[in-house]
């Protein structure tokens, strides 16, 4: 099974124990999610300002492939309007259902290109995701 | 007996080390299930063909065997589909005979299955409560607190062995203090009974529930024993076929216990496999299996001590039977799974084990847990230790 070797490639080890966007911000707003079957859990943090993602972070506990993935989605969202993040997000979506999707958008993150093929995982991976679509649909909302 | 030809598994080269949520099944126990399908299916009871007549008697041979398996009588052995519907059942049995009813006191433990927890819970609507014996920090009970909960207590259900920490209760201790209470036990056994030697008629307790997939049988089955003096006394759980006396449009009578516990047609092709799975354990030798479970439990945990990235859970002592719960220092126990699996091709349960209450306890969302049984050695433990050091290197 090469997507072990993927999964667990120094670059997704090395974003899991990434420290730099684990952290509260202070002023944003936050919404976390957790996958009761095995306790992984994030809460992710978004600065935004005139329809931009100032600033972005996340706390949580979980595997490697959960919080790689929040690692790369506060890297991949920084700075980026929220109709570009919703356009990450779509790709991140089709990525993981095996559907065509555009991979200049996703950054490393594109080491899960595999994810759609192991359904154990795949909650793991969307967990931050999951997070990030209810975000954006308040900042919508409000 | 031959491990290797009757576990065909085993030469698949992949060390299981997961029993404690299912074990592998050996050729004997294929056969029989497969060979009632073949040569002799066919509904039990009133039947006056020959199938059927052969039928009934291979169902009702098989709950002799497994009822003696654990010192019962063959009525008093009832067949469900498991543990967690034998508490199920005996649960809303025990309301509907008013054996349990409002202010009724049901004493359990902190270290429960949640299907030794929410059958109970069930309860609340009937205005039965519920008291928690709490373990330590580290997951252990211990029997006296058990004991001085009794005030007041109408039934005690307690694992014999919990699925997480591997800890075999002191049941004799526990079940006398009962008795002298007038307390009811039940023991949920699905740990205990496919690793130590239980005999209900000695050790004196009422009600017993396991299942036949923990203990070499076919998952699907499992089986509740109910002390023959509460049988006639008690509601059936289900209603239905195959369980009547007469039956009239507006009222029925039930016929006699076991069958007025087993509405509908049972799982035969099951009983027989348990029965199977009974049989491979006694010529084994429960008290060879409890020695095997013994020895590799003290050399995993030996072994597992060793390592300073790895925590452990449970009493980490001889009470410790067949089940080693851990977790490697700074990195999930999915990761530690995955990659036991993928690199070393040894088999390990992570998660919360279906005892969330215990995992807040320890502090953790999930543990990894290794569980052994009959088919297992020293250097699957061996390959374990050398996976969970290249976890450590590869990820801690």
């Amino acid at each position: 099974m090469d997507w072990m070797k993927e999964i667990y490639s120094d670059l997704v080890v090395r974003y899991a124990k990434d420290p730099s966007a684990r952290k509260e911000l202070e002023g944003a707003i936050s919404a976390r999610d957790k996958n009761e079957s095995c306790g992984d859990e994030v809460r992710l943090f978004l600065k935004v300002e005139d329809g931009i993602v100032k600033d972005a972070s996340f706390i949580g506990e979980g595997c490697i492939v959960s919080m790689a993935s929040a690692s790369m989605l506060v890297k991949l969202i920084k700075d980026k309007s929220i109709e570009d993040v919703k356009k990450i997000l779509e790709n991140v979506e089709k990525m993981m259902k095996g559907e065509e999707y555009d991979e200049d958008m996703l950054g490393d993150l594109v080491v899960f290109s595999g994810i759609s093929g192991i359904p154990a995982r795949s909650k793991c991976f969307y967990l931050a995701w999951s997070v990030l679509k209810d975000m954006l649909q308040s900042v919508q909302g409000g | 007996m031959n491990l290797e030809e009757d576990f065909p598994f085993l030469n698949r080269g992949i060390v299981y080390l997961d029993n404690a949520a299912t074990t592998q099944k050996p050729n004997q126990v294929i056969e029989a299930i497969s060979n009632f399908y073949r040569y002799h299916n066919a509904n039990i009871h009133r039947g006056v063909h020959t199938l059927s007549i052969e039928a009934t008697e291979m169902y009702e041979k098989s709950r002799e065997r497994v009822a003696s398996f654990i010192g019962a009588k063959s009525k008093e052995l009832i067949f469900t589909y498991g543990t967690t519907s034998s508490i199920n059942f005996l649960s809303q049995s025990l309301i509907k005979s008013e054996v349990l009813k409002e202010g009724s006191v049901v004493l359990l433990t902190a270290v429960e299955h949640h299907s030794n927890l929410l059958p109970w819970q069930n309860l609340k609507r009937y205005g039965v409560s519920l008291k928690f014996v709490d373990s330590d920090e580290n997951g252990v009970l211990d029997e006296d607190k058990i004991i001085n909960s009794m005030e007041n207590v109408s039934l005690i259900s307690l694992t014999g062995l919990s699925n997480v920490t591997g800890q075999r209760i002191d049941l004799e201790k526990v079940v006398k203090e009962a008795k002298k209470r007038g307390i009811l036990v039940h023991i949920d056994g699905a740990q205990m009974v496919p690793h130590v030697k239980v005999d209900v008629s000695k050790l004196d307790i009422d009600f017993l529930s396991f299942s036949a997939h923990k203990m070499l049988g076919p998952t699907g089955i499992g089986a509740l024993y109910i002390n023959e003096k509460y049988l006639d006394a008690f509601e059936p759980f289900l209603v239905g076929g195959g369980m009547i006396d007469r039956v009239t449009l507006e009222s029925s009578t039930f016929t006699n216990p076991p069958e007025k516990f087993e509405a509908g047609t049972p799982n035969i092709a099951g009983a027989i496999g348990f029965a199977a799975a009974v049989d491979y354990l006694n010529s084994f030798g429960m008290e060879n299996v409890e020695k095997i479970d013994r020895e590799l439990t003290k050399y995993a945990l030996e072994e597992l001590k060793k390592l300073d990235f790895v925590d452990i859970y449970g009493p980490k002592d001889e009470r410790q039977v067949s089940i080693v719960s851990f977790n490697v220092k700074g990195v999930h126990p999915h990761d530690v799974a995955s990659i036991l699996d993928e690199e070393y091709k040894v088999a390990i349960r992570t998660g919360h084990h279906c005892a969330q209450p215990l995992m807040r306890k320890l502090g953790v969302s999930a543990t990894c847990r290794a569980s052994f049984y009959l088919y297992n050695k020293k250097e699957d433990i061996d390959r374990l230790v050398e996976g969970l050091k290249r976890v450590k290197k590869w990820i801690g």
